[in-house]
């Protein structure tokens, strides 16, 4: 049963918890109006079935005319079920006479249905004006019943007495069989509580009060320790791109010599031809196109010695996490270009195999560069202790079918040692390395970088020899994207 | 001013932008000058009598310079060779020196330096 209180509608109660029983001295018809129709609209807005139990001064048909005035969309109540207005007497009078477990267990019956029908509960007002002094006694046995067992039933029941037909007696027996009595007369209200009432009231709000002290602390405990999660989140992300530079760092120190070797060929070159062209003019005449030409070589070595540096520097340089359309091929063949020395030291035999058009991905190219280049780095270096067969390299690029659609399938294949299957997921892990000098780092970030693209990277052995490592990219096909 | 020989220069490297300017360089003050992009393609000449000296690189794929040098070495040649490479560290220098190298250069190198290098091979 849900414990939160119920709006009854009605001014000088507010909010009751299901199982409140309490009674209502009217005067006039208006004065009835005004409390009941305020009660059965804010049950009906409350997700209640509502039962309203008529008698004189009001009709069913009155009942309904008031309803349709002063509940907005009653209609969809109606339609629905919410709602039945009832002759008091059919209720309480059947066969004659007041069979308390008659009414009580219809009242069960109506509660259970509704409850089966996904209402929160039920809300019940019932007159009184039809009472005749013979029925009285039967009636409070019947009021004292209802008082007694409706505490744990997710129930509001609002019984109206009109006060021109109540004496002392009457009001008393009335007051002694509700929780708490309220009155309006010509306007006004009163509001007669039992000392039960006052103390139960008492005891809620020091609850409540006590409620929203631990809610407040709770809270107070939860967002400090978002604010921490939060923190280590950053921190760690911060790491892990720290720790991805470094990795970075390491793989480019590796190509250093290398890079070296790209840019002393041309700086060579350059330096030969323009003491060429220096010697060209101090021919007799001047060997004028001689001299141009070695200048125009000049020019072509100067910018290929620009362009190693420039691709040295893209690699090197931290991603922003800032993610583009990448042609994957295009940015492979790059990354060939910048291994090449690597390739000749190591006498490894590269060979291409990347369609031609294939769709962009949506990445973040500095770090996919990154992890290609890892891949090629490690099937050289786990060849470079083969001797006994061609040392070769297979890097290809095709369309691929992931789990979720189409993408970018880059393979790179060596004929190097190979690993156990049982260690083809090892290689994922951090720090595991087979390399002596190896930080164990460049897999595992690889696959945490192809994650991070929806993508996914795994390792297979070859048949013969050596492993394949497939990187699988989804491909981007809207280019607004 | 040009410096007329009747010998040849070969040099041999797989980088065409490096064979292509110590042609020139060499071209510019009077020598004549063959290149070759392998280890293997020079060794298809080497019958030829009129080899001055050799410029060779070190680091090629398929044969690479120090195979050749010492290649030569084995089969008598007399041709005198002269190491340009990028990777001028001091193991590839006595590597080179020891099988039988004139001189080593760096790349890059002091045009003047690979000049009497090639003048000193042609007993100039």
């Amino acid at each position: 049963m849900t414990t939160a209180l119920r709006n009854t509608g009605i001014e000088p109660v507010g909010e009751m918890p299901w199982g409140t029983h309490f009674c209502h001295f009217y005067e006039t018809r208006d004065d009835l109006l005004e409390t009941l129709l305020p009660f059965f609209k804010a049950g009906l807005e409350a997700g209640e079935f509502c039962a309203w139990v008529v008698s004189e001064p009001l009709t069913e048909e009155e009942v309904w005319q008031t309803l349709d005035r002063a509940v907005p969309g009653l209609d969809r109540y109606v339609s629905d079920q919410s709602i039945e207005v009832l002759k008091a007497r059919d209720v309480y009078l059947a066969g004659g006479e007041i069979d308390l477990h008659r009414i009580t267990s219809n009242w069960s019956a109506k509660l259970e249905r509704a409850l089966s029908r996904g209402y929160q509960g039920i809300r019940v007002s019932g007159n009184t004006a039809w009472l005749e002094q013979k029925h009285w006694r039967d009636f409070m046995e019947y009021e004292a019943e209802l008082n007694r067992g409706i505490g744990d039933q997710p129930m509001v029941v609002l019984c109206t007495y009109p006060l021109t037909t109540s004496g002392a007696t009457e009001f008393l027996d009335v007051a002694g069989t509700h929780q708490f009595a309220v009155a309006k007369r010509r306007g006004r209200w009163q509001v007669v509580e039992t000392p039960q009432l006052t103390q139960a009231k008492a005891e809620i709000a020091r609850l409540n009060r006590d409620l929203e002290q631990r809610v407040l602390e709770r809270t107070t405990e939860l967002e400090a320790a978002i604010g921490d999660q939060k923190r280590a989140s950053e921190a760690l992300q911060e790491a892990q791109k720290a720790l991805a530079h470094v990795t970075r760092l390491t793989t480019i120190s590796e190509l250093t010599a290398s890079l070296a070797h790209e840019v002393n060929q041309p700086l060579a070159a350059i330096v030969a031809n323009a003491t060429a062209s220096l010697s060209w003019l101090d021919h007799t005449p001047p060997a004028l196109d001689e001299a141009v030409e070695s200048m125009q070589l000049v020019i072509r070595d100067a910018q290929r010695a620009g362009d190693v540096i420039a691709h040295a520097r893209a690699l090197v340089k931290k991603s922003d996490g800032e993610k583009s359309l990448v042609d994957v091929d295009q940015m492979i063949r790059e990354v060939l270009s910048l291994v090449q020395p690597e390739v000749q030291k190591h006498a490894v035999v590269v060979e291409e195999a990347l369609a031609e058009g294939l769709p962009p991905v949506l990445g973040d190219r500095i770090r996919l560069q990154q992890l290609v280049l890892n891949l090629i780095m490690n099937g050289i270096d786990a060849m470079a202790g083969v001797t006994a067969r061609p040392r070769r390299l297979i890097i290809s690029c095709e369309r691929g079918q992931g789990e979720d659609g189409p993408g970018v399938l880059v393979g790179v294949q060596d004929a190097g040692v190979g690993a156990a299957a049982h260690d083809l997921e090892k290689l994922f892990d951090p720090f595991f390395t087979t390399k002596r000098d190896g930080l164990g780092m460049g897999l595992s970030i690889g696959r945490s970088i192809a994650q991070a693209h929806g993508g996914r990277l795994w390792a297979r052995r070859n048949a013969d020899h050596g492993l394949t490592f497939h990187l699988l990219l989804p491909e981007k096909s809207n280019p607004r994207v | 001013m040009a410096e007329r020989r009747t010998r040849v220069v070969c040099v041999v490297d797989d980088d065409e932008s490096l064979r292509r300017s110590v042609r020139n360089l060499l071209s510019s003050v009077g020598f004549r000058v063959e290149t070759f992009a392998s280890a293997e393609e020079f060794l298809e000449s080497t019958h030829r009598a009129d080899i001055g000296c050799l410029v060779l690189d070190l680091r090629m794929a398929g044969m690479n310079g120090l195979d050749l040098l010492r290649h030569l070495a084995a089969t008598g040649s007399r041709i005198p060779v002269i190491i340009l490479t990028a990777h001028s560290d001091e193991e590839a220098r006595r590597q080179s020196l020891g099988a039988g190298a004139v001189a080593f250069l760096g790349k890059p190198f002091r045009s003047d330096a690979l000049l009497d290098a090639v003048r000193t091979a042609l007993g100039m």
